[in-house]
């Protein structure tokens, strides 16, 4: 999702009340620097290895994406009308594009959202086509509300916990004993975690999208960085894919043989090139999308700026 | 590197299966399944499935993916007993109910897929999607009523459904409602100016509506965005005939036949175009060459080619079902009537043309066609 400078403006003004009104039950800090647990809920899978948890929207139920690669949470259009909220428009000059080149110009604000315990009275959505997201979700969490707090993603043992920021750095895997990763991130803008990766050992700026049902990379990034073209002959293409149900680009892959985290590593990795308009200078040169990060057991530390990983079955 | 991992890289591998955990099997498969690689997924879930230590939380998306890798194969039966046990696990699936449809449609147990497609439509009420998939099934049976009202359900909850608007247009324009149906066209080509089977399905309003140069025109802005489309160049092409502009349609017939070469159809209005024109060549016996000489409408391209008689096209058409028999009359009059006229034989053309006009389905061709013969001859 890409968004302008009006619109960034506007929307972090939204985003800090909705926050400030999701109470949680935050303790103060630990002098033992133990996680406050604030919930826990149960993930739901989808077909493309998406997840999804439960939720409640004025009083009925829904189910919402976990997508930290969005830059803000998003509700189907159709949805929010049957549910009793009016969409608005965000007002003039303000532009927002989602995936594949949709445009975005309207908002909602719920009398109610509840994440298990967690209650805002006021949160503001932007509201996507109803024709963008598919039928098993009514919407995407984002960045906006999970940076709030800490977000431990358990994709092996279906859970997204959610913890307190208020602990002392590092002392967040609790797991396992086995060895883990704790990989420095950088959020941009838009809070999408930006880290480091080494993929075939050449050294990249990755984001981490729960959203993306792919990991992928332009052909301009592929030939700059890996010299690769569209007659290397390890190229396999994958035929033309939709973005959003609507924009589709040609996809091929490429047989990368390891992309590692700070000592983590993916092997085999299935990461797709694609062949569409030339990267921007902001876009990240990996997408790391929900394949990859499935076989990886995920805690977001974002006040901490850390991303700690294990694989996904360490316990 | 820090130092806690000094003793190595920590390997996270989508593992072989004889050391591989259920979970590690899913994903595997769903990254098979993202890939449109059915035979994988097909394997890689079957293990998950099997694997003793796959929580079942995961089972309705390794019965889901594995049932649409199974439809991909065409295999419906074992597709829509994955889309079973997903349901049994998991009764609130969306993508459970309609897939098993889609299945049940293809085995052509429409009253399943009815009902499979109402369950989903339960499930999300608000979406249009389930109202468009009801109403396309509806209309394939023939309940028009019905699929107007799924199409006009689509856009009560999603004003903007661009496919719900072009359905009920052409089953308005079916049912004869062309000021319905031109409406919802209008609202198709407001929607997405840029596509052309907006402008192409205009087209077909138009002409009925006798209105041929706006249909020339909408049939020319589709053509601008998709110039190798051979329904629409070949649509085109006929408008031009029936406005009598058989040089133009005899150039337009040309493009239709680069485009698909081996359509028997394409190649007897190129034809037919040239010899109205006063072109007359030896196209025909080049371009039926490439052409099968057996399927239908093969007695109609003997009878053009000097091959054989009218009399034994007549005769051909009436062979098969009822439908069959119908639409290869239909065209035999119409074609046969056009060789007649072509041969300075109006009294035979005639009857057979007025045939064709009374006995042709409202939407083929020749329909309109013999109606501007017809027209012509008066």
């Amino acid at each position: 999702m890409r968004i302008g400078t009006a619109a960034r403006a506007l929307l972090a003004g939204m985003t800090a009340l909705a926050i400030g009104l999701l109470p949680g039950s935050v303790a103060s800090a630990d002098p033992q620097c133990q996680l406050q647990q604030i919930e826990s809920l149960d993930l739901d899978t989808g077909g493309d290895g998406t997840i999804t948890v439960p939720v409640s929207i004025e009083n009925h139920p829904a189910k919402l994406m976990i997508d930290t690669g969005a830059a803000f949470s998003v509700v189907d259009e159709s949805f929010a009308r049957s549910v009793g909220l009016e969409p608005r428009f965000m007002g003039p000059g303000i532009s927002m594009t989602l995936g594949g080149g949709i445009p975005l110009t309207q908002i909602v604000t719920t009398r109610s959202l509840r994440l298990g315990r967690l209650i805002g009275l006021r949160f503001t959505f932007i509201v996507a086509p109803s024709r963008v997201l598919t039928p098993e979700t009514m919407g995407m969490i984002g960045p906006d509300v999970l940076s709030s707090y800490d977000a431990e993603i358990d994709f092996a043992g279906g859970k997204l916990n959610i913890f307190s920021q208020d602990h002392c750095p590092g002392h967040v895997v609790y797991w396992t004993q086995a060895p883990y990763a704790a990989v420095p991130m950088k959020l941009d803008d838009n809070r999408h975690i930006t880290i480091p990766v080494m993929l075939d050992g050449k050294p990249l700026t990755a984001v981490a999208d729960t959203g993306a049902a792919r990991s992928f990379m332009s052909f301009q990034v592929a030939k700059e960085i890996f010299g690769l073209d569209e007659k290397n002959p390890a190229l396999k293409s994958l035929g033309v894919f939709g973005i959003n149900n609507v924009a589709a680009e040609q996809l091929f892959h490429y047989p990368f043989q390891s992309l590692t985290f700070e000592g983590i590593e993916i092997r085999n990795p299935d990461i797709a090139i694609t062949k569409g308009s030339d990267a921007d200078k902001d876009d990240p040169q990996l997408v790391i999308g929900i394949g990859v990060l499935r076989q990886l057991h995920m805690y977001i530390a974002y006040k901490e700026q850390v991303l700690y990983l294990t694989p996904a079955e360490a316990h | 590197m820090r130092a806690f991992l000094s003793a190595g890289l920590l390997c996270v591998a989508l593992a072989g299966p004889a050391a591989a955990s259920g979970y590690s099997l899913l994903n595997a498969g769903i990254a098979a399944r993202s890939h449109s690689d059915a035979d994988e997924t097909i394997r890689l879930m079957t293990l998950a499935i099997a694997a003793p230590d796959l929580p079942s939380r995961f089972l309705p998306v390794a019965y889901l993916d594995r049932g649409e890798a199974y439809d991909d194969k065409k295999q419906y039966d074992p597709a829509i007993a994955d889309f079973t046990n997903c349901l049994r696990l998991k009764p609130d699936s969306f993508y459970c109910y309609s897939q098993r449809a889609s299945s049940y449609g293809e085995e052509k147990k429409y009253d399943a897929e009815l009902a499979d497609i109402s369950a989903a439509i339960q499930l999300r009420p608000d979406l249009a999607i389930g109202y468009l998939m009801r109403g396309a099934v509806n209309a394939d049976a023939n309940k028009m009523d019905a699929a107007v009202a799924d199409f006009t359900a689509a856009i009560s909850v999603e004003p903007d459904s661009m496919p719900a608007y072009f359905l009920r247009g052409e089953i308005y324009r079916l049912q004869l409602k062309f000021d319905a149906a031109q409406s919802d066209l209008d609202k198709v080509v407001d929607l997405n100016p840029k596509d052309p089977d907006g402008y192409f399905a205009r087209a077909l309003i138009y002409q009925d509506l006798g209105k041929l140069r706006d249909a020339l025109d909408d049939l020319e802005t589709g053509l601008k965005y998709e110039p190798g489309d051979f329904d629409g160049r070949l649509h085109a092409g006929l408008v031009e005939w029936e406005l009598g502009r058989f040089d133009d349609a005899a150039v337009t017939f040309e493009q239709v036949v680069k485009i698909r070469p081996a359509n028997a159809y394409g190649v007897l209005w190129l034809d037919i175009a040239r010899l109205k024109a006063g072109n007359a060549d030896d196209d025909l016996l080049r371009n039926a060459a490439g052409l099968d000489g057996v399927k239908w409408p093969a007695p109609i391209i003997a009878v053009f080619l000097g091959k054989s008689l009218p009399g034994q096209a007549i005769k051909a058409a009436n062979s098969g079902t009822p439908d069959i028999v119908q639409n290869q009359t239909c065209e035999a009059d119409f074609y046969v009537g056009e060789w007649q006229l072509l041969h300075r034989n109006a009294d035979i053309a005639k009857p057979l043309l007025q045939a064709a006009a009374a006995n042709c389905p409202h939407d083929f061709v020749e329909l309109p066609a013999a109606v501007a013969e017809l027209k012509r001859l008066s």
